[in-house]
């Protein structure tokens, strides 16, 4: 599969600000997480993919084009922003009629296109005649992503979607995601939250100020963060036993016990890796779990 | 799936510019019928009603037509297409929905140019009602004025509301605070400039607009005032297109 955006010694400026510094990277299809704390660089990343932003140096390119007064690339891109600002006057219905419209979505086709997409963000017909002005934000936010879904984009790029939605919302949303994903469409998420971005993306770019940190599956940017993490969370039904076997083979810095859960910290967590199976194996130890500590894309985000 | 070709030269640009003009249209007048908007339109007609009637009565055809050019062709007509233009483009920047209309199949200068359409096409509705308010007001009074000058007046009126909505988007396109701006602008070269007895008056769209009221080369003032229109139209065209607005913000 080619890859969904490409970037070479891309950078931004604005005037003496950096947005983005030289960075390089590649997207893969599929659901990918663009995570970062604020002043990371994501929203300008974002503003480049859609053509709102010129770069300073360096090339990007989206769905093998240059992004920059690409109308025809816009045609393939959905994009839905971080603000949750719609025309609060317009309904629904008028809304998706209207940028159907600027799409190039043929007229006598936009009511049975509005009222597909509208069916596939789970918005109640009985709100899609409804003042948007009117509506609660997990409602703004179906009709926001509605509008980035009218012309069947092959990309859908999304801002800070689950900002300011209760966990429901955000299960609504991430459960439509995951099925626009399984039909196809390339998404680029960007999110603060860690945790519904762990179990919804299968690729992430990290960026700190300006720069990408890591990029990859979980396990790639735990490994390229950290080659193999000194923390290991181990559930077993014995585990002061176990504790005793790892002590007298000199494998461990430290332990904690709590009740049937065993939290090790290792003396050489790459010769642990390479033959755990055999040092956890007792006859007599029954092991539920082992958690390696650093494949959390928290604990990775927190070490880089 | 449906696809917006780049190819096909002039007739893809113009049906792609239609295309921007029509979704425009939806989105911008569908909100026509707010209570807001209502009460806007007829307190305006409410206005003009109410001195054409006390005017009107008199029968004094100078003191008419003097009104008629001052007020409501030099004052009422450039406030509404600055306000409605200057608000068509800055309300999008300010509450940065202009993030849904940029990501489009459209380009920013057919994007604008949509706008200034529907905008011209929003005052002269605005315009054209309250004409009917005025004419119908001196109608019933038995003021046959009117009458006799009202094909000049939807002229003179239909090219200021073409200039005017065109400087408005210019001066919207430039500055944040295009009411203050266009206000200013109105007061220095519409008034004052248009005032002075040079060829700098030229430049003013009233001076253009008071000429082709009173038939005094009628034909040449109307080009002009369009000629203004169009180096406005591609001014916003210019500025809009490469510009970095900062939006979802007060200012930028």
């Amino acid at each position: 599969m080619r890859d969904v955006v490409e970037a070479k010694d891309l950078s931004c400026f604005y005037g003496p600000v950096m947005g983005l510094n030289r960075v390089n990277f590649a997207i893969r299809g599929g659901i990918t997480g663009l995570v970062g704390p604020n002043g990371a660089g994501k929203s300008t990343l974002i503003k480049m993919i859609t053509g709102q932003l010129k770069p300073s140096a360096g090339s990007l390119t989206v769905l093998q084009q240059n992004p920059m007064n690409n109308v025809d690339l816009l045609g393939r891109i959905g994009y839905c922003p971080e603000h949750e600002q719609l025309h609060r006057n317009a309904t629904p219905m008028v809304l998706l009629r209207s940028l159907g419209t600027l799409s190039g979505i043929p007229w006598s086709n936009l009511k049975e296109k509005s009222e597909d997409v509208l069916q596939r963000v789970r918005l109640s017909p009985k709100v899609w005649n409804t003042r948007i002005g009117d509506f609660s934000k997990g409602m703004k936010q179906r009709v926001k992503l509605a509008q980035a879904l009218m012309h069947n984009p092959e990309l859908l790029i999304l801002d800070e979607p689950m900002n300011g939605l209760d966990p429901m919302g955000r299960n609504d949303i991430s459960g439509i995601l995951r099925s626009l994903s399984e039909n196809g469409i390339h998404i680029i998420i960007s999110s603060h939250i860690l945790n519904e971005l762990e179990s919804l993306c299968e690729n992430f770019l990290l960026l700190k100020w300006g720069r990408v940190v890591a990029s990859g599956n979980r396990k790639e940017i735990a490994a390229e963060v950290d080659q193999r993490s000194d923390q290991v969370r181990i559930k077993v039904d014995k585990p002061s036993q176990l504790v005793e076997h790892l002590l007298n083979r000199n494998l461990l810095k430290g332990y904690l016990i709590q009740e049937d859960e065993l939290i090790v910290w290792l003396r050489e967590p790459e010769g642990f890796y390479k033959k755990w199976p055999m040092y956890l194996n007792r006859n007599d130890v029954k092991i539920y779990e082992v958690i390696d500590e650093n494949s959390s894309l928290e604990k990775v985000f927190t070490k880089v | 799936m449906m696809r917006v070709s780049k190819g096909g030269g002039r007739s893809s640009w113009a049906k792609t510019l239609w295309m921007a003009v029509r979704g425009l249209c939806v989105l911008k007048f569908s909100s026509w019928g707010n209570a807001r908007t209502l009460g806007s339109l007829l307190g305006m007609a409410s206005i003009v009603g109410f001195i054409a009637f006390l005017i009107g009565g008199e029968s004094e055809g100078a003191t008419l037509k003097s009104w008629i050019e001052d007020e409501v062709s030099g004052i009422i007509v450039p406030l509404i297409c600055l306000s409605l233009t200057g608000g068509l483009i800055r309300s999008e920047i300010r509450d940065g929905t202009i993030e849904y209309l940029w990501t489009r199949s459209v380009t920013k200068s057919q994007l604008i140019l949509g706008t200034y359409i529907c905008a011209v096409g929003g005052a002269m509705l605005t315009v054209a009602f309250l004409d009917f308010i005025l004419c119908g007001v001196l109608f019933l009074e038995g003021n046959s004025f009117v009458a006799g000058e009202l094909v000049a007046l939807v002229f003179a009126q239909g090219m200021a509301v073409i200039a005017y909505c065109a400087l408005s988007l210019a001066i919207a396109a430039i500055f944040s605070k295009y009411m203050i701006v266009g206000v200013l602008y109105g007061v220095l070269v519409e008034i004052w400039l248009a005032s002075v007895p040079s060829k700098v008056a030229l430049i003013s769209v009233s001076y253009h607009l008071n000429a082709v009221i009173r038939g005094e080369e009628a034909y040449s003032s109307f080009t002009s005032g369009l000629a203004i229109a169009l180096v406005a139209l591609v001014t916003s065209m210019f500025v809009f297109s490469s510009k970095s607005y900062t939006v979802g913000k007060k200012s930028d």
